[in-house]
């Protein structure tokens, strides 16, 4: 009862405070988030932007409690002001794929080969909203056509490996968006498709967040697609949120180094060829060995002392557009007035 | 298939005529079987290519852009004569590959070599830096008169490769599992290398790197373009990444070159729908 009417206006509809995620290694517990915290409000898109290893799918993970065995949570995540860390796994179970559902990467591998398309998109019916096998049915025909999936009524008995990358990927979405959850995180949901599958799937994604009114926690290292979907971005670096910002905010001005560094990276149409591109020295640190202040230290250009003694606060950058409250952009690094943010 | 529209601006698409033929490959097609429904039915076919033609200038590179299925990677597989065109041909330095016998086949592989996507899966994980850089050695000079090069020498020609690529030698005893994505590829790319070859077939090569690697590795192959004078064939579906490394450019649609030219102008003009489609489907360019 209470998580299907667990819509308080007094709370945010996805609170993190303090996130810290522990993985068990060969080498013992490594800490591999490092203290995340945001909020997300209903209806509000968000992007997490990084490179591999910063810590943006583990994020996902423990929010939707799907972390590898022996892995450590601190800290709070709270959905619409439950608190997730203090559920077990039946309690996860009954927000799963009914209050906050995901898509990832790769659809082949999230769907089940070996069972019609349409009885995987029953089962979260079945399960959370105790529909009969025959409504059930009906109601998935009605989900792939929602997400325009085309022929959807001959569709439904076929198996995933009768459909394309883009199909399929329709069809995780209908999954997702079956019992129409207050958020939907979706992981690098078209890296594995073309250019223009890619587009017409994440103007799907768009649209029905916007019909539905969920959060959307959108997962890519693709910054121009950030652009094109979210209203806010977080920029991850070694576990932490480097840098967060409205998306046209950040476009315009960036504060943090290792998000200068890593627009300039980027090949743009436009550059003259045998340009050579802004590189960033060295390497993601390693997470067996951490670097006990910032993370981007080692490779950042800007070091100071004072940079490698703790990891800094998360600091407000001024913004003279600035409409609304929630408008602030941050930024964890205690120079970044000094070293000239990049325009 | 029927006859093709003739593209409308270039015939035998090549437009920076200042250096010699490269590569030629000419009215290339290539179709595959398909597995048959059933014992008695007819096996289908696939047209992967499509009397595809360009030419590749000594020392330029020429991108080829096109979505999975395109044909874009039979292309790559033609270029480096791992298969044989159903029709046409693939002149290289003014020789059919297809035509020539295995050993001098052989012996001409070491001046083209590839670069793949995967940096995980196209290095042999059981072997060492070492001996998977100096792989294409072996056939080199087997293919020329057999004879071989001492270990010492086989060392020092992959010790210059890594550091030509920016390895250390003392990389030389580790395995790729010791190395990152980004220097996996720079691995890979001085295996191309140590052939000293006119052509590198790069297919996707940054594909599966992160950002600012991505940067690191096409610096480095512009680097090594203006130092030995390389082609680059470059497969990309990044257009920004293939406007960057590449002179010329060929667009494939279903396995038929839909526009062809340079570049700058079908980045800048992009003629054929497909091309503007593509053009217009790259995220973040609507602000």
């Amino acid at each position: 009862m209470s998580t299907h009417s667990a819509t308080h206006p007094t709370h945010p509809l996805l609170s993190i405070r303090n996130l810290r995620v522990a993985l068990p290694t060969s080498r013992g517990q490594v800490e591999a988030l490092r203290g995340v915290s945001f909020e997300m409000q209903r209806g509000q898109t968000l992007g997490l932007i990084g490179e591999s290893g910063c810590g943006k799918s583990l994020t996902a993970l423990a929010i939707m409690g799907l972390l590898p065995n022996g892995a450590t949570v601190s800290g709070s995540i709270a959905l619409n002001g439950t608190e997730l860390t203090a559920l077990d796994d039946d309690g996860l179970c009954k927000l799963r794929g009914a209050r906050m559902a995901m898509i990832f990467q790769e659809p082949m591998t999230a769907l089940n080969p070996l069972h019609p398309i349409w009885k995987q998109i029953a089962e979260p019916l079945q399960l959370h909203q105790v529909m009969d096998l025959v409504s059930a049915k009906a109601r998935a025909l009605e989900l792939l056509e929602r997400v325009q999936l085309p022929r959807a009524r001959e569709r439904l008995d076929n198996y995933p490996h009768q459909l394309s990358g883009g199909q399929r990927q329709r069809v995780m979405i209908s999954m997702a968006l079956a019992c129409k959850p207050d958020i939907l995180i979706a992981d690098e949901p078209t890296t594995a498709l073309d250019v223009t599958v890619q587009k017409e799937v994440l103007g799907l994604i768009r649209q029905l967040v916007a019909e539905d009114g969920m959060g959307l926690l959108l997962i890519s290292h693709d910054l121009g697609l950030m652009r094109d979907q979210v209203q806010r971005v977080m920029v991850m670096y070694g576990g932490t949120v480097v840098e967060s910002a409205p998306t046209e905010a950040l476009f315009g001005m960036r504060a943090h180094p290792y998000t200068q560094g890593l627009f300039a990276a980027r090949p743009q149409l436009g550059l003259k060829r045998g340009t050579r591109l802004q590189t960033i020295a060295g390497n993601v640190p390693d997470i067996f060995n951490w670097p006990s202040g910032c993370a981007f230290a080692d490779r950042c250009s800007y070091v100071k002392d004072s940079c490698r003694q703790a990891l800094p606060q998360l600091e407000l950058v001024p913004d003279a557009h600035k409409t609304r409250p929630d408008d602030s952009h941050w930024v964890r690094c205690p120079h970044w007035q000094k070293l000239g943010a990049s325009v | 298939m029927g006859a093709l529209p003739p593209l409308a601006k270039v015939g035998g698409i090549c437009m920076t005529r200042t250096a010699p033929i490269l590569l030629d490959v000419q009215q290339v097609s290539q179709r595959y079987a398909l597995p048959r429904p059933s014992v008695f039915a007819k096996a289908g076919h696939i047209q992967a290519l499509n009397n595809v033609s360009f030419q590749l200038m000594a020392g330029k590179s020429m991108g080829v852009v096109g979505e999975s299925g395109s044909g874009k990677s039979t292309l790559a597989r033609l270029v480096m004569a791992l298969e044989k065109p159903t029709q046409g041909q693939v002149i290289f330095k003014g020789q059919d590959l297809n035509a020539l016998p295995q050993a001098n086949l052989q012996a001409a592989r070491s001046d083209f070599q590839m670069v793949f996507q995967d940096p995980y899966g196209s290095l042999d994980p059981r072997q060492k830096v070492l001996r998977i850089v100096a792989e294409p050695l072996h056939s080199k000079l087997h293919g020329v008169s057999g004879q071989s090069l001492s270990a010492s020498d086989l060392k020092d020609l992959a010790a210059q490769a890594l550091s030509e690529v920016g390895l250390r030698p003392s990389d030389l005893d580790k395995y790729p599992h010791e190395f990152s994505g980004g220097q996996r590829q720079r691995i890979a790319i001085a295996r191309a290398l140590i052939t000293r070859p006119a052509l590198i077939v790069a297919d996707e090569p940054v594909s599966a790197l992160d950002v600012s690697v991505q940067a690191q590795v096409l610096n480095l192959m512009m680097d090594l373009q203006d130092r030995f004078g390389l082609s680059y064939l470059f497969v990309s579906h990044d257009l920004a990444v293939i406007n960057l490394m590449c002179d010329d450019v060929i667009v494939l649609q279903h396995g038929q070159v839909v526009e062809a030219g340079l570049a700058d102008d079908i980045f800048q003009r992009p003629q054929h729908p497909y091309t503007q489609t593509l053009l217009s489907a790259i995220p973040g360019l609507s602000h």
